[in-house]
């Protein structure tokens, strides 16, 4: 089975919902012919170092506004990244899987960082659900969870086929590798390729470009294969739409080391007190 | 001990000029001004903005005091020349004399003043030009407070605030500044024979080195000492750093309600943008 990924790698504009909304849209026409599921990063409507404007621009998931985008999932399936204003009050910082002219998912972040004063306005989610989609199942991380290796510890244990990590990947650090690249990214990358390779599945990294006030965001959005190989990417810091298309049935079994209730049965048995 | 501090200068040079060109289109003008000292830091910061806007859009002011030295007018016209950029001499002597009238004054006073209206000129003329004030403080300069508020620490967007005067040297090497500005002795030249490390009493490749190791590593000035660093010179450092956290802030303000401005009422620069 195959199925056709486009990456929106886009610089929102900060706080402007119905700017991003548009843009989002234009995209969506762009793509929703030869893709079947299109990703933006996370807070794709609305941009990161949000302050206050948190507050201002939060979302319920029937929120009007985002009518347009539940409508255009009628052609293709869209993830987005947007504030979301809870049911019970809190604001999220979350993904929206749309699909049939409906939401089909909402993935909230899990671990929230105390980069840019984020966790003053946002409150974490508190679970982890799949996305049963026509291609298998998938699953969304948004941002640094990726880095809690318990996170992606369900995926890889029900087989999903794509693993969609939304991300707003600050540029940070020197790498020694003197190529120009962030080492926040170079860091980042050595670890999704190794969970594609290790765990057999699609990793699709989507980022963002742009700054908000100093603060840069570098892109380099990518595709690797469960092979750990690198099939497609966006360029470093620039706003950037690709399609490419996976070929579900190159997976490979999986290893003993996935052994999940030996495993299981280890962390539980061990003494954490030395 | 001497810790080598990571640097990567094409990465750098890659995130400031995209910096420049984005903070600067994001609020419609496509210009920056910049004080040209005949220095590194200011030469830098030019090279960069002419990189990211093109020759045509940055503007270069030379601002002399009677005081100021011949080399530093040279090397300032030497970084015009380069970059092509359009510069204007402008003699502020009667601005400052006039102000003070005479010249037994406190040096460090006269100092700070000479600074301040160079600001006034540069900010006045980016009202002129529709051009941003590019700023040239380096985070050297930053942590340690070796600079004047609201004079040469004053500036819309600064591309070198998070780079040590060491890492700057490097990058300087990276975008072609002339040998003479990289290796001449870094100076403010306020008035004769003034020199930044003379009057620190640090050279910066000791001074970058403690910073680095308390700032970004975070180790403790304590083991920093246990580990062979100079007592006095941790001492200094330490001390400098924190008794000019005003100069890295804005005014304070008395909080009376729920939304103050700067403490509750907290929103980006980039609003919209």
């Amino acid at each position: 089975m195959k199925l056709g990924v486009s990456l929106a790698q886009i610089y929102p504009k900060l706080g402007d919902l119905k700017c991003n909304i548009e843009r989002h849209i234009e995209i969506i026409e762009e793509v929703k012919e030869k893709s079947q599921i299109l990703i933006f990063p996370e807070l794709s409507l609305t941009g990161s170092n949000l302050m206050d404007l948190t507050v201002d621009i939060a979302q319920t998931s029937d929120s009007s506004l985002l009518r347009p985008i539940l409508e255009a999932s009628k052609y293709i399936d869209i993830v987005i990244g947007l504030v979301e204003l809870g049911e019970d009050g809190n604001l999220y910082d979350s993904a929206f899987y749309y699909s049939d002219s409906s939401l089909k998912s909402i993935q909230r972040k899990l671990f929230l960082t105390s980069y840019i004063g984020r966790p003053k306005y946002f409150a974490s989610g508190n679970r982890i659900d799949f996305i049963s989609s026509r291609w298998g199942k998938l699953g969304i991380v948004i941002g640094q969870d990726i880095l809690n290796p318990l996170v992606i510890l369900p995926f890889i244990r029900s087989g999903i086929k794509v693993l969609i990590v939304m991300d707003n990947n600050v540029s940070v650090g020197y790498s020694s590798s003197g190529t120009g690249i962030s080492k926040s990214y170079v860091d980042l990358m050595s670890l999704l390729t190794a969970y594609a390779r290790f765990y057999s599945f699609y990793v699709v990294y989507m980022n963002r470009v742009g700054f908000e006030d100093g603060i840069n965001f570098f892109g380099g959005s990518c595709v690797i294969s469960p092979s750990g190989e690198v099939l497609a990417s966006c360029p470093y810091f620039e706003e950037s739409v690709i399609t490419l298309e996976l070929d579900l049935e190159t997976f490979r079994g999986n290893s003993t080391f996935l052994n999940f209730d030996k495993a299981f049965k280890l962390v539980r048995d061990i003494s954490y007190e030395y | 001990m001497n810790t080598s501090i990571p640097f990567d200068p094409i990465f750098t040079k890659n995130i400031l000029v995209r910096f420049i060109r984005d903070e600067t289109k994001k609020f419609d003008i496509d210009r920056v001004i910049i004080g040209l000292s005949g220095g590194l830091d200011s030469s830098v910061s030019a090279t960069l903005a002419v990189s990211a806007l093109g020759k045509e859009n940055v503007f270069g002011f030379i601002l002399p005091y009677k005081t100021t030295s011949r080399e530093s007018l040279d090397d300032a016209q030497l970084m015009v020349k380069i970059l092509g950029i359009q510069a204007e001499t402008i003699d502020i002597t009667p601005i400052v004399d006039s102000y003070f009238k005479i010249d037994d004054v406190d040096r460090v006073r006269r100092g700070n003043f000479i600074a301040r209206v160079r600001m006034c000129v540069l900010f006045d003329k980016s009202n002129e030009l529709n051009a941003l004030v590019l700023g040239t403080s380096n985070k050297t300069e930053l942590l340690l407070g070796y600079g004047t508020i609201y004079g040469d620490m004053a500036s819309a967007i600064n591309p070198l605030g998070d780079l040590y005067k060491t890492q700057v040297r490097v990058l300087a090497k990276e975008i072609g500044i002339p040998e003479r500005i990289i290796s001449k002795p870094p100076t403010a030249d306020l008035w004769v024979g003034q020199t930044d490390e003379g009057e620190l009493g640090i050279t910066y490749e000791e001074a970058d080195d403690i910073l680095y190791n308390l700032i970004e590593r975070r180790i403790p000035p304590l083991v920093l000492i246990e580990r062979g660093y100079d007592v006095s010179k941790i001492n200094k450092i330490v001390s400098l750093v924190k008794k000019n956290q005003f100069k890295r802030s804005l005014p304070i303000i008395a909080k009376l309600t729920d939304r103050t401005i700067g403490i509750d009422f907290r929103y980006p620069r980039d609003w919209g943008k």
